[in-house]
């Protein structure tokens, strides 16, 4: 049965229902309005909220509706996305301090597209400075807080994205992904977030972090909202050359295609840069063993030495931010958080070779990938996050610092980065919880643009698992 | 390493200036072996962009 709460429904269920006009724009934006109220002083996931100007943008969306004009299956929803999507006029801080007064001076293509779509903006959320950070937390804004336990981490650097969406504050947000950003708390909070193939999205008028690794994606609490949201911003985009001409399915349309005679790959790595914990390991098998039900094909599957393409993530991403952020480091270092300003500071001594290196290097890890894991299978499934969540606490490199942290910190993004430089799609869905009540994320990846099959294997998951359902209280 | 310091127009103190040539030591010596095994004269960035358009299935 319907929960009266309009806030817990999806997304695609509060477009539909605004479609068919049982509800309406305004209704739905007071709901998650008021539940805003309630969770912003616990989770501390927006940044700004702009009640007025949402209620008044729903408002029109009614107005339109009501003269039988429907923009598409967005049509009045409320979403906020992280604070690096530029709004002409308005400010933008990349969660940063240097850009607490900045104002932003054109629009993201993504939120043009999503204006576009009738999507109504509730606000800007939380992240980690200039998105740089894989757990949530923020010096400068307050940490992002987990809203499962308000003791853990968010994951990062889409933090408020994933507390905002978990939360039921908003049905969909817009996250980025530079090495995890948004399967890692997307993983962390119980949701969906997807990272769609390199230039899938269009990177225009979103902070860059590396703009060789960066992607923009959607976070949601279900497949199918997630598949609606990515078909409403994915698609070439003039002001981004990275962004393909290839044309955008009907992600929605494909969902229900099931799985039984795909073949799964299944990959448990217990070698490389972090060990994956046997819990995490064991809740993944189950998720493995549950597509086996449904009539997938699971084999195990080895993933390449991930050492060199990491050290080569690392070196791109060093250097481009470091190119990008050489005047705030030298005129006012000062206003970085450390582990920030400490992170980009190799980036000024690598050789410019070894950077064009690294870029020459990704088509050969891509080969090497696609030969070794995905030949004869259609996706592989991994864990998102290889470890139980940990809390802010224990993962405050500002506070505590230590190798013993430092790693931990490195380690969120050992199953996630990789694919951020062979530039595959990969989504994160809920799987489970770990033993202290924490989500944990299942991982699918799959050859590039295959973003749709993705989509059904965790739709066909979602119809078999209870997960995705269930709310923080 | 000071020498590169001077030519950005950085400031270190000698203990972090130790940290990040053993920093950037790690990662200069895993992507030259890593080029080393695969790198040919002809290998350019843009081929990852076409190699993605080209393993798409859809």
């Amino acid at each position: 049965m319907r929960n009266d709460d309009i806030a817990l429904w999806d997304l695609s269920e509060v477009a539909d229902a605004i479609a068919a006009k049982r509800i309406s724009s305004v209704e739905a934006t007071e709901a998650c309005l008021a539940r805003i109220n309630v969770w912003q002083p616990r989770v501390n996931a927006f940044l700004r909220l702009y009640k007025d100007k949402a209620l008044a943008q729903a408002k029109a969306m009614d107005a339109e509706l009501a003269t039988g004009k429907r923009r598409g299956p967005l049509h009045g929803v409320p979403m906020a996305h992280k604070d690096m999507y530029y709004r002409k006029g308005e400010l933008s801080t990349g969660g940063s301090a240097i850009r607490k007064d900045w104002v932003a001076p054109v629009t993201a293509t993504t939120l043009e597209k999503l204006d576009a779509a009738g999507v109504v903006e509730l606000g800007f959320l939380n992240m980690a400075e200039f998105a740089a950070g894989p757990t949530g937390h923020n010096v400068h804004h307050g940490h992002c807080r987990n809203p499962w336990d308000q003791s853990r981490v968010t994951g990062g650097s889409s933090s408020g994205s994933g507390a905002s969406v978990a939360a039921r504050l908003v049905y969909g947000a817009l996250g980025s992904d530079t090495g995890g950003s948004i399967r890692l708390p997307a993983a962390a909070c119980g949701v969906v977030g997807m990272k769609a193939t390199y230039g899938r999205v269009s990177r225009a008028g979103a902070v860059a972090r590396s703009w060789s690794l960066d992607h923009v994606g959607p976070l949601t609490r279900t497949i199918r909202d997630n598949a609606r949201m990515l078909a409403a911003i994915a698609g070439a985009d003039p002001n981004d050359s990275t962004t393909s001409e290839k044309p955008v399915p009907d992600y929605e349309a494909g969902l229900e295609g099931g799985v039984a005679g795909l073949k799964i790959g299944l990959a448990l790595p217990k070698e490389g840069l972090v060990p994956l914990d046997p819990a995490i390991g064991a809740v993944v098998q189950a998720a493995a063993d549950a597509l086996g039900k449904l009539g997938a094909k699971i084999t195990p599957v080895t993933l390449p030495d991930f050492t060199a393409l990491y050290r080569a993530a690392e070196v791109m991403v060093k250097c481009e931010a470091a190119a990008m952020h050489r005047p705030w480091m030298e005129k006012t270092p000062e206003l970085y958080a450390n582990q920030v300003r400490t992170r980009m500071e190799a980036g000024f001594f690598i050789p410019a070779t070894q950077y064009i290196d690294a870029l020459r290097l990704r088509p050969h890890f891509v080969k090497e990938f696609l030969s070794m894991s995905m030949e004869g299978v259609d996706a592989v499934i991994l864990p998102a996050i290889p470890f139980p969540l940990p809390t802010i606490e224990e993962t405050d490199t500002e506070e505590q610092g230590g190798p013993a942290v430092l790693k931990m910190v490195a380690g969120f993004t050992g199953l996630t980065r990789p694919f951020n430089t062979l530039g595959v799609p990969a989504l994160s869905v809920p799987c489970g919880f770990d033993r202290n009540g924490a989500p944990i994320g299942l991982q699918l990846v799959g050859r590039p643009f295959d973003e749709g099959l993705l989509y059904r294997i965790g739709h066909a998951y979602q119809g078999t698992t209870d997960f995705h359902t269930k709310v923080p209280s | 390493m000071k020498d590169i310091l001077k030519l950005q127009g950085l400031q270190h103190d000698e203990k972090r200036l130790a940290e990040l040539t053993a920093e950037v030591q790690v990662l200069n010596d895993a992507v030259r072996k890593a080029a080393e095994a695969r790198l040919t004269f002809d290998d350019e960035p843009a081929a990852f962009a076409s190699l993605m358009e080209r393993e798409a299935r859809t």
